[in-house]
């Protein structure tokens, strides 16, 4: 359902201004908007525009005053309008060209809207273009879709399956003691909503019969879950947010820390001021055990972010930000495998964000400062302080420059990283310490070619501390990529080369110690890592091919360890048979040698995936195929396996409505051991299973 | 190489020495050596080294004189204080059939703790690995015997090669997902690694079809990722499989280096095809004309493929990021088998379009006119994808995001 929303002038029946637009005032807050009627007023200027005729077209309203999403939109247009001026009338929904579905006759334009129309607002524009070129804009209007009249949003969708599973054959496997297991899942979104409120929850659980594959060791529990509330209005807004987020802080002391807590936003409207605030736990979760997981102050850290943008002309070119945070709590949980000690940190960082030259220069900088107990609270030293920044400069110079017909687009840019010996924060905790960086790289692109360039020059031991040796790692890439441009035959059908694409990327690393440990001088690091990555593949209209190969080299030229060497070749495919029938094969080889040592070890890993559609809707098949093999020193088993499933659909899902199969699937593998011959070198399982699902939408 | 001869040279020498030097006056443990003088380790992050023992041991000349050599633990040390224990017992039977030394060679993997190289570091000495190791042998012993290894935290041309994290997530940062069949979906880990060297591993999923009773896995792709000098890296799965409805459990298993943390699974369950239009995933669509480099202006021609079935075609443009080019990722490796049949479209997904046009599922060729490309500031690059849709709303193909420069 939708309604017009009345108000404003001259079109009458919705928020806007229609008529001659010269002098128009766009509804909403879209900044591009604005910038658009600028220049349709300064494309419309010309005398030929105004020597067009005035005429005011209408948006006509409902009877009722709402409507399927899916109604057409009617504009009136003045009864003694010329009908030559009709070719010339286009219309805009969301800034989209939707002439293509709009009839002009008697005096009526009448769009119907391809796709139904989403809740919310939805912008809407008639044009009038001149014989000259010229554009003129004959109206514009703000259609409010909304749900009822007490809300413009509420939507509650749900994707809900579980499935009983009963073992009908086993062999060479430890089973577990149900024969009849059973599992489910679900996914769960509503939001609720108007023009300056919107609520939104969103989650996911997972049930399993067999405690040792529930999440986090229970039957059932919710997995993950997220609650934002958001307010806003002309000049303000403000929002909280719930369960498992990332705040969007980005810096040298928090970046991409995905954790279950709570965080508060606000700030103005024009984005000129945000503040963020936030309690977030240390360690990853699932489930709820802790259903917020900020409960307890040993777990968590807690701070907050402002970002400025000082100079309101430039508010698209300048950000300050401040963050500041403090905490306690280790590393790792769910999803991660680390050290897990518990430790109290806390930090600070400001950094500068700017654009200049039309956007071709970028300038940014960042200074960082944490305290960290390395060595657990309260024990041993005390927390050690340390610093870290990184300035970047990159340079866009020759922005829309063209040779041989083709735009070039090329940056260099130069940065430079210091992070202190001991600079470690809780909220990023995978941040490298210990590196004093300096990277020159280059992106070039032009015509079917791409290129990237980069080179640092890194130290470690930037305390410069006489225990520690100083080592330099020089790290030289490239990266380029060819895409041949191909046209498609004079029956639209494409060579038989199809769409082609070439790649080849290559790394160097050379690392050296160029200034010792006065307590072990005599320790040396000299060592080469070198690889090359050629890769190349099509696509076609209903299959792809990709095929790769990476040639890989260690050489430690102080003996250390051994010289080594890898070559990977990679093959992959997707065929669309038919509509019925897609396969996915796939084949990897693999070559390890240890020079010094004389060993060598191989690998085979092929795959293929079979997806087949015998009774659309009702009966489909799918399974998979897998080797690996493996020879050379350390030789381990071979394996051969099958998945595979048949589902035979009783009643098709529909929205709101049961869907009901049934399925055959299993499982069977094939251990070939060279050095022995047991009857467990053959397992499988299979099952026979009942599936419900409900997927709800409202 | 030549080091690790050096280490089977010096464990030779002292067997032989021990051998030929006859019974001592007294009997038992004779002496306790490891093969290396001292181990680097790393200053940054928790070290996975590998130490070996070299324990003599004489039975006496009351023969046969059988025992058990063995020490409970070991014990890390920093300026004589403890700062950390490795509980794994240490033990061998050994005859003593004759009055000649026994060489018993004991080898262990640990993990030295980041906190043990901080306080080395901070007080400027390196870490003591000390075992001490008992003889219950009778008569004469029993008897002990204590040897230690100097752990010194070094630089990253030396530190050891290995994995000190790894943090594994879905493609959305989520850690469990709920999602329909056929859908797109990738897992991302991050590892910080010491040293150089090349992680080897491989990508395994164990499948609906098995997790309805004994979850089994299988490999899903090789992973070979060359690292240099201790660094981020981040390596991104394949496609994982959504054809099988139900449980599926992934991880990355590491094969070197050996991790000293239990490698983490994500879980994710498998419904069936959602019949709502927006669950869908689309297939590649290709893109024909215009070719890369062209300039964005008036004449500029749109042109696609044919997907069948479709009943719109819609030519989005939307803002590239601003500014020049970020600097370039050297650091992330995607595995591309098996091959993902759904395209990239991650950096446009979400956002409004600034304009395009929409037009008949007949048509496969559009410009776009003056009103729409007035909605696009000049001078600026911008991304553009050309989606098919069905009567439904479903997407039933949809172009990589593409590049274009508008003067």
């Amino acid at each position: 359902m939708w309604e017009d929303k009345s108000g404003g002038s001259g079109a009458g029946s919705c928020e806007g201004v229609s008529g001659r637009s010269r002098l128009s005032i766009l509804p909403g807050p879209r900044p591009g908007v604005a910038a658009v009627a600028v220049t349709l007023a300064l494309l419309a200027s010309g005398e030929a525009a105004l020597a067009q005729g005035d005429w005011v077209p209408e948006l006509v309203s409902t009877e009722n005053g709402s409507r399927n999403r899916n109604d057409p939109i009617v504009l009136a247009l003045p009864s003694d309008l010329d009908a030559a001026i009709y070719p010339r009338l286009a219309v805009e929904l969301d800034d989209l060209d939707m002439t293509a579905f709009a009839t002009v006759e008697a005096g009526r334009l009448v769009l119907t809207p391809p796709e139904a129309l989403s809740s919310g607002a939805h912008h809407l524009r008639l044009v009038e273009r001149g014989d000259d070129g010229s554009i003129l804009e004959r109206g514009s209007w703000t259609l409010d879709i909304r749900h009822s009249e007490l809300l413009r949003d509420l939507s509650l969708t749900a994707d809900i399956a579980g499935e009983i599973n009963a073992r009908v054959a086993d062999r060479g496997l430890t089973t577990p003691s149900q024969h009849v297991t059973g599992e489910s899942g679900g996914n769960v979104e509503a939001a609720a909503g108007d023009e300056q409120w919107r609520v939104s929850a969103r989650g996911n659980y997972l049930y399993n019969s067999q405690l040792e594959l529930g999440l986090d060791e229970r039957n059932f529990d919710i997995g993950e879950y997220r609650i934002d509330g958001d307010i806003e209005n002309e000049n303000f807004f403000a929002g909280l947010t719930v369960g498992d987020h990332d705040t969007g802080i980005d810096n040298l002391i928090m970046s991409g820390f995905y954790r279950r807590g709570a965080s508060f936003r606000a700030g103005l409207a024009d984005d000129r001021l945000t503040v963020t605030g936030f309690v977030q736990r240390t360690e990853s979760l699932v489930g709820t055990r802790h259903v917020v997981g900020i409960s307890h102050e040993e777990d968590r850290v807690e701070g907050a972010s402002v970002a400025i943008r000082p100079i309101e002309a430039l508010k698209d070119n300048i950000v300050l930000t401040g963050t500041f945070y403090t905490g306690e709590g280790s590393d790792g949980g769910f999803g991660i495998g680390t050290e897990e000690v518990i430790q109290d940190g806390s930090g600070w960082s400001v950094a500068a964000d700017t654009l200049w030259f039309d956007e071709a220069l970028r300038l940014r900088g960042e200074y960082a400062e944490t305290e960290f107990d390395f060595d657990g609270k309260d024990e041993g030293f005390s927390p050690e302080t340390a610093n870290a920044y990184s300035v970047l400069a990159s340079l866009e110079p020759l922005r829309g420059a063209t040779l041989d017909g083709s735009v070039f687009n090329w940056t260099i840019g130069v940065q430079r990283d210091e992070v202190d010996t001991f600079f470690q924060s809780l909220a990023n905790p995978s941040l490298q310490p210990d590196r004093e960086t300096t990277t020159v790289y280059s992106d070039f692109f032009w015509d079917e070619f791409a290129a990237q360039l980069r080179l640092d020059h890194q130290l470690n031991n930037v305390d410069d501390l006489d225990f520690l040796p100083t080592d330099r790692n020089i790290n030289a890439y490239f990266n380029g990529t060819y895409t041949p441009f191909v046209e498609p035959l004079e029956d639209g059908s494409m060579p038989w080369y199809g769409q082609p694409f070439f790649g080849i990327s290559a790394a160097l690393y050379e690392i050296d110690r160029v200034e010792h440990s006065q307590d072990f001088p005599d320790d040396d690091a000299d060592n080469t890592t070198r690889s090359l990555t050629l890769s190349s593949g099509s696509n076609y209209q209903t299959w792809s091919w990709n095929l790769s190969h990476t040639i890989y080299s260690f050489e430690d030229h102080v003996d250390l360890s051994s010289d080594t060497r890898n070559n990977s070749t990679a093959l992959s495919a997707y065929v669309l048979v038919d509509d019925w029938l897609a396969l996915s094969p796939s084949l990897q080889w693999d070559m390890f040698e240890d020079l010094d040592e004389g060993d060598d070890a191989q690998n085979l890993v092929a795959g293929l995936g079979v997806d087949i559609t015998v009774i659309p809707e009702t009966l489909t098949a799918s399974m998979y195929y897998s080797l690996n093999h493996r020879m050379g020193d350390g030789d381990t088993p071979d394996t051969s396996s099958l998945n595979g499933e048949v589902v035979w659909t009783l009643r098709p899902a529909e929205v709101n409505q049961l869907g009901i199969a049934l399925a055959f699937s299993g499982f069977v593998q094939q251990t070939n051991d060279d050095f022995s011959n047991s009857e467990d070198d053959m397992q499988y399982q299979a099952f026979t299973t009942l599936r419900l699902s409900l997927p709800v939408a409202y | 190489m030549i080091l690790r001869h050096r280490s089977l040279a010096a464990a030779l020498v002292v067997c032989l020495a021990a051998f030929f030097a006859g019974p001592p006056a007294m009997a038992g443990i004779v002496s306790v050596d490891t093969t290396q003088s001292r181990i680097a380790i790393s200053a940054t992050a928790p070290s996975t080294i590998t130490v070996t023992w070299l324990v003599v041991r004489n039975p006496g000349t009351v023969n046969p004189n059988p025992g058990t050599v063995s020490s409970p633990n070991g014990r890390l040390l920093v300026n004589g204080a403890t700062v950390g224990t490795i509980s794994r017992i240490l033990s061998r039977s050994v005859p003593g059939l004759t009055p000649a030394n026994e060489s018993l060679v004991f080898t262990e993997t640990i993990t030295i703790p980041r906190a043990a190289a901080f306080r080395a570091i901070k007080s400027g000495v390196p870490v003591v690995y000390r075992r001490s190791f008992t003889d219950t042998g009778v008569p004469p012993g029993p008897a002990s015997g204590t040897g230690s290894v100097d752990l010194n935290p070094s630089g990253p041309g030396s530190e050891p090669f290995s994995v000190s994290r790894l943090d594994l997530q879905f493609d959305d940062r989520t850690r469990v997902k709920v999602l329909p069949k056929g859908s797109r979906l990738r897992a991302i880990a991050e590892l910080n690694t010491t040293g150089s060297g090349l992680i080897s591993g491989q990508w395994e999923i164990a499948e609906a079809s098995t997790t309805a009773g004994t979850p089994v896995f299988r490999p899903l792709a090789l992973v070979r990722q060359g690292v240099a000098g201790g660094r981020r890296t981040t390596i991104v799965s394949p496609p994982l499989p959504t054809r099988f409805e139900g449980n599926t459990f992934v991880r990355l298993r590491l094969t070197d280096p050996d991790p000293f943390f239990d490698e983490p699974e994500l879980q994710y369950y498998v419904t069936p095809k959602s019949p709502l239009p927006e669950k869908q995933e689309p297939l590649l669509m290709l893109v024909t004309a215009p070719s890369p480099g062209t300039p964005l202006t008036l004449t500029t021609r749109f042109a696609w493929q044919a997907v069948p079935g479709t009943y719109l075609y819609k030519l989005e443009f939307f803002g590239a990021p601003s500014g020049p080019a970020e600097i370039v990722a050297n650091d992330e490796t995607v595995s591309s088998v098996p091959l993902d049949p759904v395209p990239d479209t991650g950096s446009v997904q979400g956002r409004q379009a600034l304009t395009g046009i929409v037009a008949p599922g007949a048509v496969t060729e559009v410009r776009l006119k003056d009103y729409s490309l007035a909605h696009l500031p000049p001078d600026r690059r911008y991304l553009w994808t050309v989606k098919a849709i069905d009567q439904d709303g479903t997407l039933l193909g949809v172009s990589p995001p593409r590049e274009i420069y508008k003067p």
